[in-house]
């Protein structure tokens, strides 16, 4: 397998109860690209995302990260997961810590790093994400968009082989959307290598190297982002656009 | 002619014992509560059967019932005879384990479970995330269930005088007895319990303001 | 007769007892709980800190020191009750003043538009506490009720200590007779037990059936 391969997915299954999620899901993730993913609901993108850290168990197919298999049996789930960044629709910003603790916590906790070392690197990860001066806030005092940002400064301080976005801007005011954006569009310019479910096609073209649409458990159309918006195969994938697309102009007027 | 005023020095002595079964009581209470909380929300499904069954049991029986089968029954057949202060301790901890659990298990419910998977997700293994994100915030939002269950403690801490524990109202008794006099007596004891009690939940209070975070609303 | 047949006699006469002190205590506290938390809402500033009064002060004693008062100390002042009056009359302040805690906050609970909806209709201030604002309040404030009840239950065992002879009572002086405390003491505690059960499936379902959209707890 090239080393240039991050992430690797083979046939990956999901049903909950006895209804399919997820219907064979293959696909890779090059280093330094930002794959986006986006479907109608329901079309198990979430359980996708899921599956890929195992937070929830796949039934069937095999995933590696940078050439390691973790689906297989011996694998130490939480060394693994270090290795990927998550960020949550909702934030899930720890409650009682600071924004600084936020982050540095899994450096100290997991990574069993020095306090001070675990400090210095989440300030400069603040710094990254445009809130150093509000290192010393509680999530509570935070805005809904510079949570978001803490939770990006909390994944990228891991220093993970990936990230995964499980529609990062979805909980959030229109107005406070922009700001998200633009820390994940830089981190994406650095070639931080990333898996974005997201609905927000400005973002998908200017950043996105591919995307890959998903419908009813299955990918079903993939390529670069241009091609797919303006000019999809699927009849699907072209309702799907064109819904967006209205959406967008109505709220536009 | 003595007085019940003579007594007085005599009653006070009795503060110290009440405060030893609610100290003690509270904090045993705590050690078996704590853990039962987490064996209810994170454990199996037997275990959690478990920590019901020892829940329902001290919450649904008379502490009185409870004094009486531990210190005449079930501690003298496992073999220990315990003075009446350690027992009226465990019992008063047995029990109070069984309500501090359900004033822990509602905290812990209380924290979305988003930061969890997200802990998680960061590396954390079960136990490091229940310890570094659950369990601080689970203590600051059971602050006020915990004073709500010191005045519970406090008060429950008479009965043990049915033990003969020198507690406040033991001592209050036998002044009664010495002097014939009940009524000066049973108000010295009731006053004392009345300062006792809003004086300590002022106390946590006072803790609880200066643990604050914003955001973590604590809840009776 | 064998020790378990005559055990059970025992308990059952202890029992009713029981019965009949929470038969009395059980709807008078509910009473006392609606009528202090009127009086301390809506009452006058005289009436609502006596009642205020009143209930911090049951709030702050232990439930088996206002027993002894009530039994051992009025009587100084030339007020007597009998054992089982006595044992009531602590048991229903007690736990009407607990009870009026929940339902005050209940009331406080209530949006004031409906409080001005029933004046824009002509209620007087009885009428509308009678007819608008308590019906919702007690729906409320039920769990809380519920929870009070069951230490009711609970804490009727106390009764003994002044000469009741109720189901503790009767079990202590069986085992006098007998000593075998761990059947004695464990039997009791179930009989406790179950009836704390009881009650709270029996409350549940009144829950259930009073409950209106809208007036759930939050």
């Amino acid at each position: 397998m090239s080393s240039d391969i991050v992430l690797k997915v083979e046939d990956l299954h999901k049903s909950y109860g006895n209804i399919p999620v997820l219907k064979g899901i293959s696909f890779e993730v090059r280093r330094g690209e930002t794959k986006i993913i986006c479907g109608p609901s329901g079309s198990g993108k979430s359980t996708l995302l899921r599956c890929l850290n195992l937070i929830t168990k796949p039934d069937k197919g095999r995933i590696w990260l940078e050439g390691e298999e973790i689906t297989d049996r011996n694998v130490n789930i939480n060394k693994v997961r270090q290795r990927i960044g998550f960020v949550f629709q909702e934030f899930n910003l720890f409650n009682h810590l600071t924004a600084l603790r936020n982050v540095s916590i899994g450096l100290e906790v997991v990574k069993k790093m020095d306090k001070n070392e675990a400090r210095r690197i989440a300030l400069e990860m603040l710094r990254k994400v445009g809130l150093e001066e509000h290192a010393h806030k509680y999530p509570a005092e935070l805005s809904g968009g510079q949570k978001q940002r803490v939770a990006i400064a909390r994944a990228l301080a891991m220093n993970p082989a990936i990230i995964f976005y499980d529609e990062p801007t979805s909980a959030l005011d229109p107005q406070l959307i922009g700001e998200v954006l633009e820390v994940m569009k830089a981190l994406a310019r650095e070639k931080v290598t990333s898996i974005v479910v997201t609905h927000e096609m400005g973002f998908a073209q200017s950043v996105g190297d591919e995307i890959l649409f998903m419908y009813d458990g299955k990918i079903i159309e993939q390529g670069p982002p241009l091609q797919i918006i303006q000019n999809p195969k699927c009849e699907q994938t072209r309702r799907f656009f064109q819904r967006i697309h209205e959406l967008y102009a109505r709220e536009n007027k | 002619m003595v007085t019940v005023w003579d007594y007085l020095p005599y009653i006070l002595e009795g503060v110290w014992w009440t405060l030893g079964l609610v100290g003690g009581g509270l904090l045993l209470g705590f050690a078996i509560g704590l853990p039962l909380a987490v064996a209810q929300v994170y454990g199996n499904r037997i275990l959690k059967g478990l920590v019901e069954v020892y829940a329902w049991f001290f919450r649904s029986v008379p502490l009185l019932v409870l004094l009486f089968l531990f210190y005449w029954g079930i501690f003298p057949a496992l073999g220990y005879k315990l003075d009446p202060l350690t027992c009226s301790i465990l019992v008063l901890g047995f029990r109070s384990g069984g309500y501090q659990s359900q004033i822990f298990r509602g905290a812990m419910q209380s924290i979305s479970e988003g930061q969890f998977i997200a802990a998680r997700t960061l590396g954390m293994s079960n136990s490091q995330a229940i310890r570094h994100i659950i369990l601080p915030q689970t203590l600051r939002i059971a602050i006020p269930g915990w004073a709500n269950e010191y005045a519970i403690i406090l008060k429950d801490s008479a009965i043990c005088f049915v033990l003969g524990v020198m507690e406040i109202l033991t001592r209050t008794r036998y002044v009664v007895m010495a002097t014939l006099e009940p009524l000066l007596p049973y108000f010295i004891a009731g006053g004392l319990f009345i300062l006792l009690t809003y004086g300590g939940t002022k106390l946590v209070n006072i803790v609880y303001e200066k643990t604050r975070i914003p955001g973590l609303i604590g809840r009776m | 007769m064998s020790f378990w047949e005559e055990f059970i006699s025992y308990l059952i006469q202890g029992w009713i007892t029981t019965l009949e002190i929470l038969a009395v205590c059980i709807p008078l506290s509910i009473l006392l709980g609606l009528g202090l938390a009127v009086a301390r809402v809506y009452g006058n500033r005289l009436i609502s800190l006596i009642a205020g009064g009143f209930v911090a002060l049951l709030r702050g004693l232990p439930l088996v020191v206002t027993l002894l008062i009530v039994f051992f100390a009025l009587p100084k002042l030339g007020i007597f009750f009998p054992p089982f009056w006595a044992a009531v009359i602590a048991f229903v302040m007690c736990s009407g003043a607990y009870q009026s805690e929940y339902v005050r906050g209940a009331i406080r609970s209530i949006d004031i538009g409906q409080s001005l909806a029933a004046q824009s209709l002509g209620m007087t201030k009885l009428q509308e506490v009678v007819h608008i604002i308590l019906p919702q309040a007690f729906r409320r404030a039920l769990p809380g009720i519920t929870n009070e009840i069951i230490y009711l239950i609970l804490y009727s065992s106390l009764a003994y200590l002044v000469g009741v002879q109720e189901l503790f009572a009767v079990a202590k002086h069986f085992n006098s007779l007998q000593f075998r405390p761990i059947e004695i003491f464990s039997t009791t505690a179930l009989i406790y037990a179950f009836m704390a059960t009881i009650a709270t499936l029996a409350f549940r379902k009144i829950e259930v059936k009073l409950r209106i959209p809208g007036l759930e707890i939050t």
